[in-house]
């Protein structure tokens, strides 16, 4: 058994005070607001969340309807992805605090039921990461194959988009343009890996927002959407949202803080652009990765805005993390003060904006269905990436014996296909990773390796 | 006649999934969450199938909250199997939106359509 090596875990290694009191801040405040019925992460539970507040249903009821529909996303997404890639992540930290809030009875049990589950979640990452760490044979570094995949396959996800809105021959033309760029660049400048990835996305963004507007150009009507009876619903659901602005802007400003202490990654596809720049030790690359994250979250985020602002307006219920743009303002702000600051004032900001949007939304019906088209396809790519990038992170992990890791991992892929699916797609490739290397790992110490 | 209209991810799974299902005796439509919520609503459309990741979350939402949580339900969430008997006596008692996990499309589609079938006969 070897000791402890702090060196190579990122996490844990400046582990300070100031990360477990944002953590716990953050934590309890999204407990709290899940316990007043005023934001929650689950889009699911939001439409829910009147029948309490409106005493057709007991908190205990929404509670265990609540831990249903999260509890495969907690173990198998939110787990896996925190211990693969080295950063709490929603999936962990607020998906329980809905479930905390709202079973909680009393508004100061959610904010002590939260703040303690934001310590277990970070002191059991970083214990459960420092005890990996000791195993004879290595999971913690091949894990980080898992990025290898996942950041290529996400970089060229409006390919896929293009391809299932617009048809296979603007989707391959799209693809042909974004390869020559990319390796015009890679053959004719000194740029690293990270502007060629980058610019890969950019280029195929641009490609994807190119045919949508084209579209959109050619579809233009006047849809004269003029509906007296739910715009004075919404006007006074906008009003709960906005009393609840004093807590949105906190909770917003220790996401953005969270997020810049490179300790928590709001969304799922940005995850390999993060990881990446937390582990660069150059200040310029560091820069590059962030931006291309802040590209992705700004594209993922619009393909979200409209499912947030609508739920929102029905319900009065907002998201936790608004509408998710604090995200890039926490790792693009210099230090986490600035982050901290500005990320209060975008959610600020955000709803303000609310209403302007869902009129928007309402004129121009073709936002809805293209972002149903973004999410989807940035789906299969993560599915995708991960699935590829943990075969990759198995094949590090066999030294001695080759194709034992990879033939157990072809396995549990077959074996979880043909159980239906009990572990999520999306969560296949990192839980399928740490259960082989935990299976060598036994191997060894039983002598069988 | 039973006209379905589909919203959320992977649209078009849902979409061969149903027709393969029920054939000449279904209509389905691919929308968006809106515009499917507010057909049912206004009974242009007579169910709703959604699919997200978990099931619960932005398949359904927009439907829960134009149609009312009574009329909606989860038929298959991640991490867990669809249940045919379970599918069968929501579509009984009147629920008329369903939401999916994305993992479960063909094996749940399959059973709403099939129990749906046997309702309207």
């Amino acid at each position: 058994m070897g000791k402890i090596d702090w060196n190579s875990l990122h996490l844990i290694q400046p582990l300070t005070i100031m990360q477990f009191i944002v953590v716990m801040c953050l934590t309890a405040l999204t407990a709290l607001a899940a316990h007043l019925g005023k934001a929650v992460f689950h889009d699911g539970i939001r439409p829910i969340l009147p029948e309490v507040i409106e005493a057709r249903m007991n908190r205990r009821e929404l509670a265990s309807i609540a831990s249903g529909l999260s509890f495969g996303f907690i173990v198998s997404v939110g787990i896996s992805f925190a211990f693969s890639f080295q950063m709490l992540n929603p999936w962990l930290l607020f998906l329980p605090t809905d479930i905390l809030g709202i079973l909680a009875t009393r508004w100061w049990i959610a904010l002590v039921l939260g703040a303690a589950w934001g310590a277990i979640a970070l002191f059991g990452l970083a214990g459960v990461l420092s005890l990996a760490t000791m195993l004879p044979i290595d999971i913690i570094d091949p894990l980080s194959q898992l990025n290898v995949g996942f950041l290529v396959a996400v970089a060229v996800f409006p390919l896929v988009a293009i391809m299932n809105q617009f048809g296979w021959k603007r989707a391959l033309s799209s693809a042909v343009i974004v390869l020559v760029t990319r390796q015009s660049l890679a053959l004719y400048t000194d740029s690293g890996i990270f502007i060629q990835v980058a610019m890969t996305t950019i280029v195929s963004v641009l490609l994807l927002v190119g045919f949508v507007l084209h579209k959109a150009w050619t579809q233009r009507r006047d849809l004269d959407v003029d509906e007296q009876e739910e715009e004075l619903e919404q006007r006074i659901h906008l009003k709960r949202i906005v009393k609840g602005l004093p807590l949105f802007m906190a909770i917003g400003g220790c996401v953005a803080i969270a997020t810049n202490l490179g300790l928590f990654t709001g969304s799922d596809a940005t995850i390999p652009y993060l990881q990446n720049a937390w582990s660069a030790g150059e200040a310029t690359t560091r820069g590059g990765w962030l931006q291309s994250a802040a590209v992705i979250d700004i594209i993922r985020l619009l393909s979200f805005m409209p499912l947030i602002v609508t739920t929102a307006l029905a319900t009065g219920v907002y998201g936790v993390m608004g509408l998710m743009f604090v995200l890039p303002i926490g790792y693009l702000s210099p230090n986490p003060v600035v982050a901290g600051l500005l990320g209060a004032v975008v959610v600020c900001l955000e709803i303000a904006a609310i209403s302007k949007i869902s009129t928007c939304l309402q004129r121009y019906p073709m936002i809805r269905e293209t972002s149903d088209y973004f999410r989807s396809a940035m789906n299969t790519m993560i599915e995708i990436g991960l699935l590829i990038g943990g075969a990759l992170a198995v094949f590090q992990m066999e030294s001695s014996t080759a194709g034992l890791g990879l033939m157990l991992y072809i396995l549990l892929y077959a074996a979880n296909e043909g159980l239906g699916r009990p572990v999520m797609r999306l969560a296949f490739g990192p839980v399928a990773a740490i259960v082989v290397g935990l299976a060598l790992n036994i191997l060894y110490f039983t002598h069988l390796l | 006649m039973i006209r379905i209209v589909i919203a959320g991810l992977q649209k078009d799974r849902i979409k061969k999934s149903v027709i393969e299902a029920g054939g000449e005796r279904v209509e389905a439509l691919i929308t968006t969450d809106m515009d499917a919520a507010k057909r049912v609503k206004t009974g242009q459309a007579d169910y709703y199938i959604g699919a997200c990741n978990s099931g619960g979350g932005a398949a359904l939402s927009i439907a829960i909250g134009l149609l009312g949580y009574s009329k909606c339900a989860t038929v298959a969430k991640s991490g867990g199997k669809p249940d045919p008997l379970k599918i069968e006596a929501l579509v009984n008692s009147g629920t008329i939106a369903f939401g999916i996990a994305e993992e479960s499309i063909e094996t749940a589609v399959t059973f709403i359509v099939e129990s749906l079938l046997k309702k309207h006969q």
